[in-house]
């Protein structure tokens, strides 16, 4: 489940939840996930059964809507070098405006 | 027998050491099943029979909670058991103590906020305490299904041979 609140991302994994179907460490883009045999989790407090990721997120430079991870972003900065660092600040709806007033030249 | 390790109190403020201490012998379970999809429940089975044999520890199946000390309940609580789960719970004699086993009753797996199930254990019991139904301790083993050594596992964490190995982690990515 994801949560957002201010500037972090929250990626939380609660096992009371989960089906063990491996399905998610197979389809992982990333092979971040992993299946393990481990099976002693039985507690007594529910609490323990939460694992929780905290991702920073980006802001818009243009609107401040935040959009996407920090990590992720990078990523793709990696892979896509000839993207203008301008254009990765914006989040998509603004991405889209400002690429139709570069090609059409619409005047405010 | 070694001494149960945990010592705090439970909300309730009962001693759970002392409450534990009155187990001390066999522990006599009671099955339960809240609209579980039968998984669960064989794997209980698998536990009581000879290939696991829990009797050898003193782990007994019973036919009726006047007589557990632990109930073994399964599945996610549907709305249509939750009137026998709570006559269940409440013929059971203090101390009761009740092992959810399976991912549907830790968190309602699946049909965690479906509108015919409660969704889970935990939500069933804050229902429980203001109904003035008191559980002594609940050990969450969760597991779609929970193997039988994560159920054997469960009970001696609950008799506190076992420490719970599992704790609540934050990363930062």
């Amino acid at each position: 489940m994801l949560t957002t609140e201010g500037n972090t991302m929250t990626l939380k994994y609660f096992v009371g939840r989960c089906i063990f179907c491996g399905m998610c460490a197979d389809t992982c883009p990333e092979k971040a996930i992993r299946i393990t045999k481990e099976f002693e989790l039985a507690t007594g407090n529910i609490f323990d059964l939460y694992t929780d990721i905290e991702h920073e997120i980006k802001a818009c430079s243009m609107c401040g809507k935040t959009f996407i991870s920090k990590k992720l972003s990078n990523k793709i900065a990696l892979k896509v070098p000839d993207m203008p660092q301008e254009t990765m600040d914006l989040c998509p709806d603004c991405r889209r405006k400002e690429t139709l007033k570069r090609f059409m030249g619409v005047p405010e | 027998m070694t001494q149960p390790l945990s010592e705090e109190t439970n909300s309730k403020g009962v001693d759970l050491k002392k409450t534990l201490s009155r187990i001390k012998r066999s522990v006599w379970v009671f099955h339960i099943n809240t609209g579980s999809c039968n998984g669960c429940d064989i794997e209980i089975l698998d536990v009581l029979t000879p290939y696991f044999d829990v009797e050898r520890f003193g782990i007994k199946l019973v036919a009726s909670p006047r007589h557990a000390d632990l109930a073994l309940l399964t599945g996610p609580i549907t709305i249509k058991t939750f009137s026998k789960v709570y006559r269940a719970l409440s013929a059971m004699p203090r101390p009761r103590f009740v092992l959810a086993i399976g991912s549907c009753a830790v968190g309602g797996n699946i049909w965690f906020e479906s509108y015919s199930t409660i969704g889970g254990f935990p939500k069933a019991l804050e229902m429980f305490s203001e109904m003035g139904l008191e559980i002594d301790g609940v050990i969450y083993v969760p597991g779609c299904p929970a193997r039988p050594e994560a159920i054997i596992y469960g009970a001696a964490t609950l008799l506190g041979l076992q420490k719970p190995k599992t704790v609540y982690r934050r990363f930062k990515a």
